[in-house]
């Protein structure tokens, strides 16, 4: 069968990896060397002036006299000190599509002025820069610094590498070379843009002591339930003063309890499909997920609900319930630290870790392409949780490869996924696709009226 | 099959390039050639006359592309020996040839220290243009003073003229020695 093309979404780290591999260590201690055009200068001089010498030619001479002076002036004075590199960024974090500077900075401790300084620094490929690719050349004083100043656009969330920076030195006329020690990379944590999101629908089970989920338990509330006789230990403001005349009797409003609610965001992280293009192109399976992941915890942490995130993938990584916007930060930077990874996880193993609350609502973010996701959410929804699916898979995703087949063999494995999505909703587990704002309210409504049926236990 | 998908690679490939390359370090190499074109072009056009230009185009292709190699020294080097084989020249020319060579090893040796995706700083070219005008300016008049002393000699004196000569050249060779090898 074709499907979208299984892939590990990990350019960044990749680039990361190739450039440290092709680093050199630290060569601060090798010193200024002669380059190849100090060479060429001094084959020039000695070709020409031994062949006007022996011609008894002037001309050759005056063709060696340019080279004779340029080198002399160069070689008047030569640099002791080995320049230092630095690297700064203005921040450290940014969200996705923000605004990078970067300051790259070189001082020469040397008196004699440095010809060219090559500063090389190292971008994410999700990191565009306004001018140039990373590499720099510029002069620098004697006992001065110079500072490249780069700025650029993050294009993606991600933790992003930049750097390290290596510099090299050129002195006297660009006759000696020096290549300067390196200065570590840094690292722009890029949140991501959450998608905008907003969910009207009550939680199927409100559990705490406060929140602002309206729970089926009386209590101190907003929402109205109805009106009752009043009872001794009722408190006065309570009294519906209109239905009291109305009734010749004394009336309370009743209302129902505001609790918060645990949500566990569970994501699939066993397959990526699509080409991401970043903020300003089509997602991949992976953006969907955390963007969608991001959205959905900034709407009910605001609203006071307790959430949790939970990796379904070899690393089952997991992040504690909290609440409040410290916790919003807390889940943007785990969100960082999300890969698609390779491996099989059984939905025993997330039950049996005790990471999933059988009182929690579970979103559960997948691209439904492996059927091991497809066996978990079943899974979930016969051991009793309140379970929601996000589709997240791409409508603009196709398979890679190409043939004659392609067509007809992707056109049989949807109509297998729109199988398994219809079992799935047979077993109880509503599959609903990401669309931001209000895309998760008509299934809410229907897994809160579920979670108010009687169910039969066998 | 291969064949066409290795073609589709070097074809992104020459794209990637040319998105990435850079302004000011081409406008380096495009100096390394043309520096190389009329240098050769002057030293070869008395010797194998419009033919010259021909070879002329071809020969600085490698120094421009690969500056990092020795091309510019053999460039160099072929342009002095064929000036050599062609006979004495006026001086003007010489001088004029003198100093497209040196330009030539100046923009080479800039070159070599960036890529083609440097961004490069207009302070870098200013400060390059600045030292090779020093140095021309300065060569143009001790030009002016190496073509005065054979009159001032006379054609009678050759030997001695040579061996003055010699003895410049050893001179200087140790005060290029002197210069590479002293203690900092």
């Amino acid at each position: 069968m074709t499907g979208p093309v299984r892939g590990v979404d990990s350019a960044a780290d990749d680039f990361v990896a190739r450039r440290r591999a092709t680093m050199p260590a630290a060569e601060a201690d090798r010193g200024w060397q002669p380059t190849r055009a100090l060479v060429r200068a001094a084959v020039v001089i000695g070709l020409a002036s031994a062949l006007g010498v022996l011609l008894g030619r002037v001309d050759l001479v005056i063709i060696a006299l340019p080279f004779i002076i340029g080198t002399a002036l160069a070689l008047r004075s030569r640099p002791k000190a080995v320049p230092t590199v630095s690297l700064a960024l203005s921040s450290d974090v940014g969200a996705e599509g923000g605004e990078l500077l970067a300051g790259l900075r070189v001082t020469n401790r040397d008196e004699l002025p440095l010809s060219t300084v090559v500063l090389r620094a190292g971008f994410s490929p999700w990191i565009t820069l306004n001018e140039g690719h990373g590499t720099y050349a510029a002069t620098v004083g004697g006992k001065a610094g110079t500072s490249v100043t780069i700025s650029g656009r993050t294009l993606r969330w991600g933790s992003h590498a930049v750097g390290p920076l290596r510099a090299d030195a050129f002195a006297c006329d660009n006759l000696f070379h020096c290549e300067t020690a390196s200065a570590p990379g840094q690292r722009l944590r890029t949140y991501p843009i959450s998608d905008p999101f907003d969910a009207d629908e009550a939680m199927p089970r409100a559990s705490g002591l406060g929140g602002t989920h309206r729970s089926r338990r009386p209590g101190e509330g907003g929402e109205l339930a109805g009106v009752r006789p009043y009872q001794p230990g009722d408190r006065l403001r309570r009294i519906d003063w209109r239905v009291s005349l109305r009734a010749r009797g004394l009336y309370v409003n009743h209302t129902l309890s505001d609790r918060d609610a645990d949500v566990v965001l569970l994501l699939d992280l066993g397959t990526d499909a699509g080409e991401s293009g970043g903020v300003d192109g089509q997602p991949s399976v992976l953006d969907t997920t955390v963007r969608a992941t991001a959205a959905i915890a900034e709407h009910y942490l605001h609203r006071g609900d307790r959430v949790s995130c939970v990796e379904f993938g070899p690393r089952v990584r997991r992040l504690r319930a909290g609440t409040g916007r410290r916790h919003y930060l807390s889940v943007l930077e785990w969100l960082l630290g999300v890969r698609v990874a390779d491996g099989i996880t059984r939905e025993a193993r997330l039950l049996r870790t005790g990471g999933l609350p059988t009182n929690a609502l579970i979103v559960m973010f997948t691209p439904l392409l492996d059927e091991n996701s497809v066996s978990a959410l079943a899974g979930l929804a016969r051991s009793g949780r309140f379970l929601v699916a996000v589709d997240t898979l791409p409508a603009h995703v196709r398979p890679v490869h190409d043939s004659p087949w392609t067509p007809a063999s992707e056109r049989l494995w949807r109509l297998e996924r729109e199988n398994a999505v219809g079992e799935l909703r047979e077993h109880g587990v509503p599959v609903v696709a990401w669309s931001g704002t209000g895309s998760l309210d008509q299934v809410l409504r229907d897994v809160t009226r579920m979670s108010g049926a009687a169910k039969a236990v066998i | 099959m291969a064949d066409l998908s290795r073609v589709t690679l070097r074809y992104r490939q020459a794209q990637a390039w040319v998105e990435r390359v850079q302004p000011g370090a081409i406008a380096v190499r495009f100096g390394v050639y043309v520096t190389g074109l009329l240098a050769f072009t002057i030293a070869a056009a008395p010797v194998i006359g419009w033919r010259a230009a021909a070879f002329g185009l071809l020969l600085p292709v490698m120094p421009a592309l690969r500056p990092t190699k020795a091309w510019s020294t053999v460039l160099i080097a072929i342009s002095v020996v064929v000036w050599a084989l062609a006979g004495e020249q006026h001086y003007a020319l010489a001088f004029l040839l003198g100093a497209l060579l040196y330009i030539h090893h100046v923009v080479t040796a800039q070159a070599v220290t960036m890529r083609t995706d440097t961004y490069v700083t207009p302070e870098v070219l200013a400060g390059l243009g600045r030292r090779t005008g020093v140095v021309l300016l300065a060569a143009a008049a001790a030009s002016v003073l190496a073509g005065l002393l054979p009159g001032l000699f006379g054609r009678t004196s050759a030997i001695a003229y040579g061996l003055a000569g010699l003895a410049a050249v050893v001179g200087l060779c140790l005060t290029l020695a002197w210069l590479l090898h002293r203690k900092l």
